[in-house]
C-alpha cells in the first residue's frame, strides 16, 4: 500500500535526523538544550521523529531560539 | 520555566493530578470490561480481546471530550480551574490509551494473515458507500495529529517552534475529534442495534460545542465592555471588596493586552494577564505561595515586580495602581515587563477622608 510505504519512508528518514539531533545537533539551535540530559531529550525523541522536516529547517536557517 | 529542560515538571498537585488520571483509566476500561462481560452474553458475548479494545476506545473518547471541554469550562467558572492546570499530562494519557486501542484492534483485525496487519485493516473498507466505510483511515489521521500533539507537548517545542505555530498544531486537536467522531459514526455504530452509543455520541459534540459557543458569546460580550482609555488614564478596576484575597479582577482595555489586578497580602498590583508560556489567563488563576500562578501549567510571577521567582527568568508586564476610596484604580499604560511596582494598600479610613477635605478645598 502506497501511503504506507510514504509513512514508513518518512519516519525512517526522521529517525535518522532524530539519532542527530538528539546526540547532540539540537545545540545548533537551542543552547539551554545542549545542558539537557540524556533522558530529557529522549522525552524531544519521538517529536522528532515526527516534526524532522520543520526541525531540519529550522537548523538549515541557522537561527537560535529558546536560549 | 525557563530555566533548565526537565523531562517532566512535577510537583505535588502534578503527582496528585497524574495519579488520579491513570487510577482512573484503570478503573473505567477494568470497569467497562467487567460490566461488558455481564450484561453482554449468550448470543450478544463478546470475546475479551474486543471488549477491551471498546473499553480503550470509550475511555480515550471520554478523555478527549474532558480535554476539550475544560478549556471552556474554566473560562465561565473557575471551578474547572483545576483540571486545566495539569491539561497537557491529561493529553498524553489520552494519547496512549488511544494508541492502545489501534494497536491492540490492528493485532486482532489485521494480524491473522500473512499480510502486514496495518494494511490489511486499512485495505478491509471502501470510500463507495456509507456501510462498510473505511473508517479505519479516519481513526489513522487522528492517531495521527494525536501524536504530533503528544509528541510536541513539551516545553522545548514551544520555546523552538514558536508560540504561535505551536499553538496552530495543537489547535489541530479539534481536526482530530472531528476525525474520531467520524470513525466511531461510520465504524462501531454501523454494527450497533442500541441507539445508546449513538445518543452518547451525539451528546457529547452538543456539549463541546455549546460550551464553546458559550465561553465564545462571553468572551465577546467582555471585550465589547473594554474600556475606553488613553495610556496614561487611570481606569477604575473594581471596588476593593470585589477583588477576593489571593485572586484577580481582569481588566479589558480596548487595544491592550487584559490586565489582571490581584488582591495579596492587603494590597493592590496589577500585571499583564498574559502569562509568558503560553499565553494563561494569569487573572483567572490565584496566588500560591506569595507567587500569581497561572491556571493552565502553573507558571509563577511575582505580584509586585512580574518577574518568575528565581532561578527562573520569565517576566511579564506590570502596571501602576493605586486605591482612591474605595475603588482600585490602575493605569493604562505596561510598564516594561519584570518592573517593580509597590502594591497599593487600602488606606485607614481618616486618612482617606483627610485627602478628600484636601481635595475639596483645593477645588474650592
Amino acid at each position: 500500500m502506497a501511503v504506507l510505504v510514504v509513512i514508513a519512508l518518512y519516519l525512517a528518514c526522521g529517525l535518522v535526523f532524530a539519532t542527530w539531533f538528539v546526540g547532540g545537533g539540537v545545540a545548533r539551535i537551542d543552547r539551554l538544550a545542549a545542558a539537557a540530559r540524556w533522558w530529557v531529550r529522549a522525552v524531544w525523541a519521538p517529536g522528532v521523529v515526527g516534526m524532522w522536516p520543520v526541525l531540519l529547517w529550522i537548523v538549515v536557517r541557522g537561527k537560535e531560539r529558546g536560549s | 520555566m525557563g530555566h533548565a529542560y526537565k523531562a517532566i515538571q512535577w510537583n505535588h498537585h502534578k503527582r496528585v493530578y497524574d495519579a488520579v488520571i491513570a487510577s482512573s483509566v484503570v478503573v473505567f476500561v477494568g470497569g467497562f470490561v467487567g460490566v461488558g462481560k455481564l450484561v453482554w452474553t449468550g448470543e450478544r458475548a463478546i470475546s475479551d480481546p474486543v471488549l477491551l479494545l471498546r473499553g480503550l476506545a470509550v475511555c480515550a473518547f471520554v478523555m478527549l471530550h474532558v480535554i476539550l471541554c475544560i478549556g471552556p469550562a474554566a473560562r465561565l467558572s473557575t471551578w474547572w480551574a483545576p483540571l486545566l492546570y495539569n491539561r497537557r499530562h491529561l493529553g498524553v494519557t489520552m494519547f496512549l490509551v488511544a494508541l492502545a486501542h489501534a494497536a491492540l484492534a490492528t493485532l486482532y483485525y489485521g494480524g491473522f494473515g500473512g499480510r502486514n496487519p496495518l494494511g490489511a485493516v486499512l485495505e478491509s473498507g471502501t470510500f463507495r458507500s456509507i456501510s462498510g466505510f473505511a473508517f479505519e483511515w479516519l481513526g489513522l489521521l487522528a492517531i495521527i495529529i494525536l501524536f504530533l500533539m503528544a509528541a510536541t507537548s513539551h516545553d522545548f517545542w514551544l520555546n523552538n517552534l514558536g508560540a504561535k505555530v505551536w499553538k496552530r498544531l495543537h489547535m489541530s486537536v479539534y481536526v482530530a475529534y472531528a476525525a474520531v467522531v467520524l470513525h466511531v459514526a461510520l465504524g462501531v455504530m454501523q454494527s450497533e442495534t442500541s441507539p445508546v452509543a449513538a445518543w452518547l455520541t451525539l451528546s457529547g459534540v452538543v456539549l463541546v460545542a455549546t460550551l464553546h459557543t458559550v465561553a465564545g458569546v462571553r468572551e465577546f460580550q467582555r471585550d465589547a465592555l473594554a474600556a475606553r482609555a488613553r495610556e496614561d488614564e487611570w481606569i477604575d478596576a473594581a471596588g476593593i471588596d470585589e477583588i477576593p484575597p489571593s485572586r484577580a479582577k481582569i481588566v479589558r482595555v480596548l487595544g491592550c493586552n487584559p490586565i489582571a489586578v490581584f488582591r495579596h497580602e492587603g494590597g493592590f498590583s496589577a500585571v499583564s494577564n498574559v502569562c509568558a508560556h503560553q499565553g494563561g489567563p494569569l487573572g483567572e488563576g490565584r496566588i500560591v505561595g506569595g507567587c500569581i500562578t497561572c491556571p493552565w501549567h502553573g507558571f509563577q510571577y511575582l505580584p509586585h515586580n512580574g518577574q518568575s521567582p528565581p532561578p527562573f527568568t520569565e517576566k511579564i508586564s506590570t502596571y501602576e495602581v493605586r486605591v482612591r476610596g474605595s475603588r482600585v484604580e490602575v493605569r493604562a499604560k505596561a510598564l516594561p515587563p519584570g518592573t517593580p511596582v509597590e502594591p497599593a494598600r487600602v488606606l485607614p479610613v481618616e486618612r482617606v477622608l483627610g485627602d478628600e477635605e484636601q481635595r475639596q478645598g483645593e477645588a474650592r
